[in-house]
């Protein structure tokens, strides 16, 4: 089932990776903040596919590990702070020198108190400048 | 340190080795032939030794400008740690704590890791807060509603 970019997020709805299917299910659905989301559409453009896939691949199976090929590091301070209970510290990762983004991932998210809980990772802010 | 007092001439003797060890393990000491007297370690921890000089040096700075004033330091004030100034006072606080950790941590290991990665952190995170969406963001708690999902339309732009 596909959603329509841009709609809200919808916990059936499934999410899309650059390079197209995967070999395995991705464990984690893959939101992205409102304001970035032009931002995200643009991601396999300016980094390639292969950079693109390799960052979809890791937050929707691993967004906890450290990066297989890629920078990264948690957030300090304020901005590293969990969104909630249950929330991961900010995890800033180095898609590329001129792409950074920002997440959080959730293991058991419930859109409402007695709904399904299911993992989910939110992409908060993607940067195109260089540092 | 070791009270072994290596020679000029051990360089290219028999004792060349002891000397490269005795670096490598510590400290190796050399007196040259008017009198000087030269210390050889390896090239990590004296960086390592390097960035706790100057890294205490900065946070003792740091703090005592945050306790001299109630109000955000300037750019000019904070001089070369002016990369903190996205970040609000308390955060600055953190920042002084967390490098004192690290300061702590890299003097007992003869290793800067602690604080290379302390430090680096902390610029990523000050730039990340410059830009004011971004800012808002990550300060902000979690929304539902103002999350979407990545989209199809990620995966037909990349098959253009």
């Amino acid at each position: 089932m596909k959603s329509d970019a841009g709609h809200a997020y919808h916990p059936l709805w499934v999410t899309a990776r650059p390079s197209g299917k995967p070999s395995s299910a991705p464990i984690y659905r893959v939101l992205v903040e409102r304001k970035f989301h032009r931002f995200w559409l643009e991601l396999p453009t300016r980094v390639g596919v292969e950079a693109a896939t390799q960052f979809w691949d890791h937050v929707a199976m691993t967004p906890g590990l450290v990066p297989a090929i890629n920078g990264s590091c948690i957030l300090r301070g304020a901005a590293g702070k969990p969104k909630g209970d249950g929330w991961s510290r900010t995890i800033h990762y180095e898609v590329s020198s001129m792409a950074r983004i920002n997440y959080q991932f959730h293991n058991a998210y419930r859109t409402t108190p007695d709904g399904v809980p299911h993992p989910i990772v939110a992409i908060l802010t993607i940067n195109y400048s260089s540092h | 340190m070791s009270a072994v007092i290596f020679q000029p001439t051990d360089l290219v003797g028999s004792k060349r080795r002891a000397f490269l060890d005795a670096a490598k393990n510590g400290r190796a000491r050399l007196r040259d032939s008017d009198g000087t007297s030269i210390v050889a370690l390896s090239e990590a921890e004296l960086e390592a030794l390097d960035l706790i000089a100057v890294w205490s040096g900065e946070r003792d700075r740091l703090f005592r400008m945050l306790l001299a004033s109630e109000h955000p330091l300037t750019t000019l004030e904070l001089g070369s740690l002016a990369w903190l100034h996205s970040l609000d006072r308390e955060d600055q606080f953190v920042f002084a704590t967390e490098l004192r950790e690290a300061l702590t941590l890299a003097l007992s290991r003869r290793d800067g890791a602690p604080i290379r990665d302390t430090v680096h952190a902390w610029q990523v995170t000050a730039t990340e807060m410059e830009d004011p969406s971004r800012r808002t963001i990550l300060l902000h708690g979690f929304d539902e509603k103002e999350f979407v999902d990545a989209g199809h339309d990620l995966g037909e732009a990349s098959a253009r």
